[in-house]
């Protein structure tokens, strides 16, 4: 026997479910249509929304990022904020900066001891495929006070020198010749060399600045060349602690113009030339742009209480400079910055504290030195130009104080001095 | 995407005439999830409005509303997940006097009375899918829709005699 009686759940379901139903008023069927039409409507403003705030907010990152002083600072673990004049700058931890950088094979440093007893870092420079370093001549019974050398850059073997009887303090390469600034205690004026880089002939001497008395040991610090524009430019320091600089034609060696910078800007401490200008560090820390066709300056940036160095180059005006810290500061007042090769301004903080920056082409490296400027004294580094990180790096182990402390780059290798310890190190890595 | 219609084709005559035949059963049976008319009717609206952006793919289904109601109780389950991650939801207290349709007393007795249970009693007892069927449209397994349903209905019933003898007191 079966129960014939209706399921009271299911009947009160159905019954619910078709109460309902017949109660219920079907909208016309356009309103479903407009429903959907709505929705669509709805779902474009979200999706326009979104888009407009995923835009609004990239906008708002790249203004951040353009507005920040010193041209942003990119994420860093350890990093010293110091505030110079307008700019922000950092100084980062430099043995945790270069813990990503990759050896370079000791095989490909190799070391020379030549004996080189420099006197300061405008004592090398790069042309012909050769080296030139100047190193003083140890002779007490008067000239030759210093030489100029030749150094095979494949070799690394000495290949010939010229003897200065002025003591040489400057040297570079350009317009197919190498040009020494040379000058003499006591000695009125400074003259300028031009040496052909095959026969190491001197093809004429200039004598400059004539007014000018070298006299002690600062004289000889203070001296520059650079070669622009189809001009030699030598750099030296007048008797005010300001800079003169003579501006002589390359071809016949005689002087063109001839201008005195503000000693407000204190004596060079570095001077580069790229095609048509010249680039200036000074002592009291301004990178002055000058115009080669009048000596006159066309911008001026303080960028730091001293400028250590300043190498021009297509990537830009690398500059290393000096910056205000506290006395007990456990980080060195020491970063490097990259100018606009056109304008000088401000456009990449690296955040290296590194002492001296060499370019050549899209080559960056850069020299960690000794006291007063410490800071893993020895690391030689090179730097990516677009972003600032170390990619490489070799340490040249000396005591703390006999750290190397000239730097230059020459096509894809690296070039150190160690005026202490009178060696040479090529880098090719 | 498929622009409001401003003109009649067969092709949507074919629509008006899913929706027309349809809409009142499926918010009939949408208000035994929902027990809530508009609510019912929103998801029932809702779901016709994606079956019109579709229509013409869906237009060749055998079973538009079979379609709509899965669509319609997708969106109700999901706005009941929704409400309730959002805030926690008590049921106003009803006085016996305004119980006194046997629809109330269904609507009060389903509320207490699990989604998944009164979904499964709902696709049974009153669209008349089998118990195989219903596990197919739940993606369950039979075993579980049959505990769903025993259960669903103990509750139902406990709760339907519950109010009966409420209401006779």
């Amino acid at each position: 026997m079966t129960d014939s009686r209706p399921d009271p759940v299911a009947l009160a379901l159905r019954e619910g479910a078709a109460h309902v139903a017949a109660k219920t008023t079907t909208p016309p069927w356009p309103v479903v249509a407009e429903r959907h039409t709505r929705r669509n409507r709805q779902r474009l403003r979200r999706i326009s929304l979104a888009t407009g705030a995923v835009l609004a907010t990239a906008a708002i990152t790249v203004a951040v990022a353009a507005l920040l002083p010193a041209g942003g600072h990119r994420p860093q673990a350890e990093a010293h904020r110091v505030r110079f004049g307008n700019h922000i700058l950092m100084v980062r931890d430099l043995l945790a900066i270069q813990k990503t950088a990759r050896p370079v094979p000791s095989a490909r440093v190799v070391t020379r001891a030549l004996r080189l007893k420099t006197p300061n870092h405008a004592s090398l420079a790069f042309g012909a495929g050769s080296a030139w370093v100047l190193s003083p001549v140890e002779s007490r019974s008067g000239p030759p006070c210093g030489k100029l050398i030749r150094i095979n850059t494949a070799t690394l073997n000495l290949t010939g020198s010229v003897p200065f009887r002025l003591c040489p303090s400057a040297v570079t390469y350009g317009d197919g010749a190498v040009w020494v600034l040379s000058f003499q205690i006591g000695v009125r004026g400074y003259q300028v060399a031009r040496v052909d880089p095959i026969t190491l002939g001197v093809t004429f001497v200039t004598t400059i600045d004539q007014s000018i008395t070298p006299a002690g040991d600062t004289g000889a610090k203070y001296m520059f060349l650079a070669v622009a524009d189809g001009k030699v430019f030598a750099a030296v320091q007048d008797r005010l602690g300001g800079t003169q600089i003579t501006a002589l034609d390359t071809t016949s060696g005689k002087p063109v113009h001839s201008a005195a910078l503000p000693s407000t800007y204190g004596p060079l401490t570095a001077l580069a030339a790229n095609d048509k200008v010249v680039w200036a560090g000074t002592f009291n820390g301004w990178v002055l742009r000058i115009d080669p066709l009048t000596d006159s300056i066309r911008a001026a940036r303080h960028l730091g209480t001293r400028v250590a160095s300043l190498s021009a180059a297509p990537t830009g005006i690398w500059v290393s400079v000096n910056l205000p810290v506290p006395s007990r500061a456990a980080y060195p007042g020491l970063d490097i910055l990259r100018l606009s090769p056109l304008t000088g301004s401000l456009k990449d903080d690296t955040g290296l504290p590194m002492t001296f920056v060499a370019a050549s082409g899209p080559n960056v490296w850069a020299l960690s030195s000794a006291p007063p400027y410490t800071s893993d004294a020895g690391l030689v580094a090179q730097i990516n130009p677009a972003n600032g990180a170390l990619t490489q790096k070799a340490h040249l182990t000396a005591p703390t104080i006999q750290a190397p402390d000239t730097i230059g780059v020459y096509q894809r290798t690296v070039w150190i001095l160690n005026d202490f310890l009178g060696t040479i190190t090529r880098i090719a890595p | 995407m498929r622009p409001a219609a401003a003109h009649h084709s067969p092709n949507d005559s074919a629509f008006e005439q899913v929706y027309r035949s349809s809409y009142p059963t499926l918010v009939g049976q949408l208000f035994l999830l929902t027990t809530n008319r508009a609510e019912a009717e929103d998801v029932v609206q809702e779901a016709f409005a994606r079956l019109w952006a579709n229509w013409q793919e869906l237009c060749t289904y055998d079973n538009h509303e079979a379609w709509v109601r899965r669509v319609a109780m997708n969106l109700a389950i999901s706005r009941w997940r929704k409400q309730s991650r959002q805030t926690s939801y008590e049921e106003p207290a009803v006085p016996p006097a305004a119980r006194s349709s046997s629809l109330s007393d269904l609507t009060h007795a389903l509320r207490d009375v699990s989604v998944k249970h009164r979904q499964a009693l709902l696709l049974h007892y009153v669209v008349g899918l089998s118990v195989a069927e219903v596990a197919s449209e739940m993606s369950a397994k039979p075993g579980t829709v049959k505990s769903w349903l025993s259960r669903g209905r103990a509750e139902l019933e406990r709760q339907l005699h519950y109010q009966e003898a409420a209401g006779n007191d």
